[in-house]
């Protein structure tokens, strides 16, 4: 079932969407080409892993491709419904992490980490495991919000919540960082004197 | 007074909590006086900076830009996987034959899936028709006439069915 939860549609999405029905590939080009790059970068940002998230983005696709045919005009916006489906996906793959031993890390952490000196490298892995801790849908939204630069409206139609519950996962979410990191983020404070 | 700046606290705080330290991400009917706020509290500046410090912070931990080789590579496979669909769609190609590892070969045209339908049922009345017991059943390939060995795809050839003959077994 195919809706955006009474976010509005748009004409041109609509369009594409029913010539991908109708097996038009040229549509289904334009479709990843405007959208592929900001599905990767949620689900990287969920789930810290190139691998990952490339299966989770693919997986979406072939949802979309699989619906095309029941596609409600003026309902949704593509972008809307392949970041909800991208994002249920990596609840669900990060609730079956939570079960199973974590796979070794993807190469552009270790790069990363390689190349930046050891505090910085340590301070990012407190991060890492603070924001892993989160539960998934506080994670979800300061993704999306945060890391993402989605505004409220567009990421509370992707997660399907009121405004008002966004912003409850969201505070929520910054506050347990806050705790958690406290030692990190003070030595991120300006100097007193700097601001004389 | 003090009712009004502790309220206007609040806002701030929740704002700060909900929306981080960029005033850009503030809402526009609240930004002014969140800003003018900070501007002459001391403690409402001390929690803004709080706030951009844990933003600095989380920042440090965004994944770098993914790879631009690979994620052409993956959008190739998506749009593949569109093609091979639709393809297999407008063909009416069966891509594998239940049970078997190799696909089934036919030619274009609905037709196959309706002559694949029409021996089942003519197979399986032959079978009804002797019963069950006792009797060892044969695989369905070879009372199809396919060739059981399924690494044999040479031989699928001469089961090629166009749509001109499906009126020899309706």
């Amino acid at each position: 079932m195919l809706s955006g939860g009474g976010r509005g549609g748009n004409s041109s999405d609509d369009e594409l969407m029913r010539r991908i029905g109708s097996g038009d590939a040229a549509a289904a080009r334009i479709v990843v080409e405007q959208q592929l790059a900001g599905l990767v970068a949620m689900a990287r940002g969920m789930l810290r892993s190139d691998n990952d998230a490339e299966d989770i983005a693919q997986e979406a696709f072939v949802r979309l491709w699989k619906q095309a045919g029941e596609w409600q005009p003026g309902r949704a916006l593509i972008r809307t419904w392949l970041r909800r489906v991208a994002a249920n996906l990596c609840i669900d793959r990060l609730r079956s992490q939570r079960t199973r031993p974590i796979a070794p890390e993807e190469d552009w952490a270790v790069a990363a980490r390689q190349q930046a000196g050891i505090e910085e490298r340590q301070l990012v892995e407190r991060v890492n495991a603070a924001l892993a801790d989160l539960p998934e849908r506080q994670r979800l939204a300061l993704t999306l919000c945060h890391y993402q630069g989605l505004s409220q409206d567009e990421a509370a139609a992707t997660m399907d919540i009121s405004i008002e519950a966004l912003e409850s996962l969201l505070a929520r979410a910054r506050r347990t960082l806050k705790a958690a990191l406290a030692t990190e983020w003070r030595g991120l404070l300006p100097d007193p004197i700097d601001e004389e | 007074m003090d009712k009004d700046r502790n309220a206007l606290f609040e806002r701030l705080r929740h704002r700060l909590e909900v929306a981080g330290g960029d005033p850009a991400r503030w809402p526009d009917g609240e930004r002014d006086d969140l800003l003018a706020f900070i501007g002459r509290d001391d403690a409402a500046r001390a929690l803004w900076q709080e706030a951009k410090a844990l933003d600095r912070l989380l920042d440090r931990a965004a994944p770098p830009a993914p790879d631009a080789a690979r994620m052409e590579r993956l959008g190739g496979r998506i749009l593949a996987g569109f093609d091979a669909g639709a393809a297999a769609q407008n063909s009416g190609v069966i891509l594998a034959f239940p049970g078997r590892k190799a696909p089934f070969v036919a030619s274009r045209g609905r037709g196959l899936a309706a002559a694949a339908m029409a021996a089942s049922l003519c197979i399986g009345v032959y079978l009804g028709s002797f019963g069950i017991g006792g009797w060892t059943l044969d695989p369905v390939e070879t009372l199809a006439g396919l060739p059981v060995d399924e690494d044999r795809v040479a031989d699928l050839g001469e089961f090629i069915v166009d749509d001109d003959e499906m009126g020899d077994l309706l």
